[in-house]
């Protein structure tokens, strides 16, 4: 195939930042695991065209990164850096604060205005140092007590409903956030476990359903159409629903989104939802009323 | 059980002598290298999966690494999967759930 090398090369470089972003002990095998791959996938022989072959080669070189960026450990560097950069912003500013206005307070003695700002910057300074001070302290190495201390000042600023935002815009969640231990920080290893109960796994869809994660470079469904059939079923499952209304587990799953090239639903995580959805339904007794 | 994980499962099923490599895998339950390798990897954790490099038949030739399930992994995926409803759409790739010609 031309260009076959030069391909490769972008492949196997792409693979390389993938590998970056993990743990040093499998960094090495995973890498030589997906740079296997790259040669196989250029000569697949199932499929015909040569661009179809070179497209699917660097879409899984390219999903390698996205795969291993998203896992807990990058998402945890990326919320990291973003509140240590709110967290030096803010240090930064109310230190300015306090040390111009320090200056003009001397400059023009009694002018209490200058007298307010000394005080309001210095008491936000204290917050910060309050917060992130015993964290270092705490931490068994300095630099992480440095990031338990940005990523808990960065919560405690930022307003909820940004911060669930930022959240998942770095694909991370609310355990990432400061004050958790490592273990609990770390997705459960294997499967995720059946719900034991219809109450679990009811539980386990709501804490999805309302945040999804939205496909902004790809396919994703209608987000108004996945919330209105996600508040259907949440109002069958508290029986409120209105006759005509009420969703079956069947329902659930035969149930069909129109998709939008961006921004819509992620539908991936919109499907493993309605999973739980449609357990939890089965699990249900018969609902009185028409269906 | 998540819907893709059921897919990787169901090709494992399929033959559950025949090692299988990363990239059939893929292609066997329509998923994405950056959702198969996490998944494979947790079920490795959990040995349910094993691992092996295969060796090179050409001089050059980058090794491959196989994986098989084990007889736990046998035997909890033929459970799991026996729990699945019946009805539930499962072709290989996306799950038929976007209504044909709506994409845009």
């Amino acid at each position: 195939m031309r260009g076959e090398r030069r391909l490769l090369r972008i492949g196997e470089y792409l693979i390389g930042r993938a590998a970056r972003l993990l743990p040093g002990e499998i960094r090495d095998e995973r890498r030589r695991e997906w740079t296997a791959e790259l040669p196989a996938i250029l000569r697949d022989p199932d499929t015909r065209l040569a661009a179809h072959r070179a497209a699917r080669m660097l879409r899984y070189a390219a999903g390698t990164v996205w795969g291993t960026a998203l896992a807990a450990g990058g998402a945890r560097g990326r919320l990291t850096a973003v509140m240590a950069v709110v967290a030096g912003l803010c240090t930064a500013s109310f230190l300015a604060v306090v040390v111009t206005n320090t200056w003009r307070a001397v400059q023009a003695p009694g002018d209490w205005v200058h007298y307010y700002w000394i005080a309001a910057g210095s008491i936000c300074l204290a917050r910060l140092g309050w917060v992130v001070a015993p964290r270092i302290r705490r931490a068994a190495k300095p630099m992480e007590g440095v990031r338990e201390g940005a990523v808990a000042y960065g919560a405690m600023i930022i307003p909820d409903w940004l911060l669930s935002r930022l959240l998942r815009a770095v694909g991370a969640d609310e355990s990432d956030l400061a004050d958790q231990t490592g273990a609990a920080r770390s997705p459960a290893p294997g499967p995720a476990e059946p719900a034991a109960t219809a109450e679990q796994a009811i539980s386990m869809a709501r804490d999805t359903a309302g945040r999804f994660y939205r496909a902004r470079w790809r396919p994703g469904y209608q987000a108004a159409e996945v919330d209105e059939f996600i508040a259907r079923i949440e109002a069958t499952l508290a029986e409120d629903a209105r006759p005509g209304q009420v969703v079956t587990a069947t329902d659930v799953e035969a149930v069909k989104f129109g998709t939008t090239r961006r921004g819509g639903y992620d539908e991936q995580v919109v499907d493993e939802a309605l999973d739980h959805y449609a357990d939890g339904l089965a699990r249900l007794a018969p609902f009185p009323g028409p269906q | 059980m998540t819907a893709p994980l059921e897919r990787v499962l169901r090709a494992f099923l399929d033959d559950p002598a025949v090692p299988r490599y990363g990239y059939d895998l893929m292609k066997a339950a329509g998923l994405k290298s950056g959702t198969l390798y996490p998944m494979l990897g947790r079920l490795e954790d959990d040995r349910l999966v094993t691992s092996a490099w295969e060796t090179p038949q050409q001089d050059g030739q980058r090794p491959r690494k196989y994986y098989r399930l084990t007889g736990e992994g046998i035997r909890v995926a033929r459970l799991e999967l026996a729990q699945v409803p019946a009805s539930r759409p499962r072709a290989p790739g996306r799950p038929a759930r976007p209504v044909p010609g709506s994409l845009g």
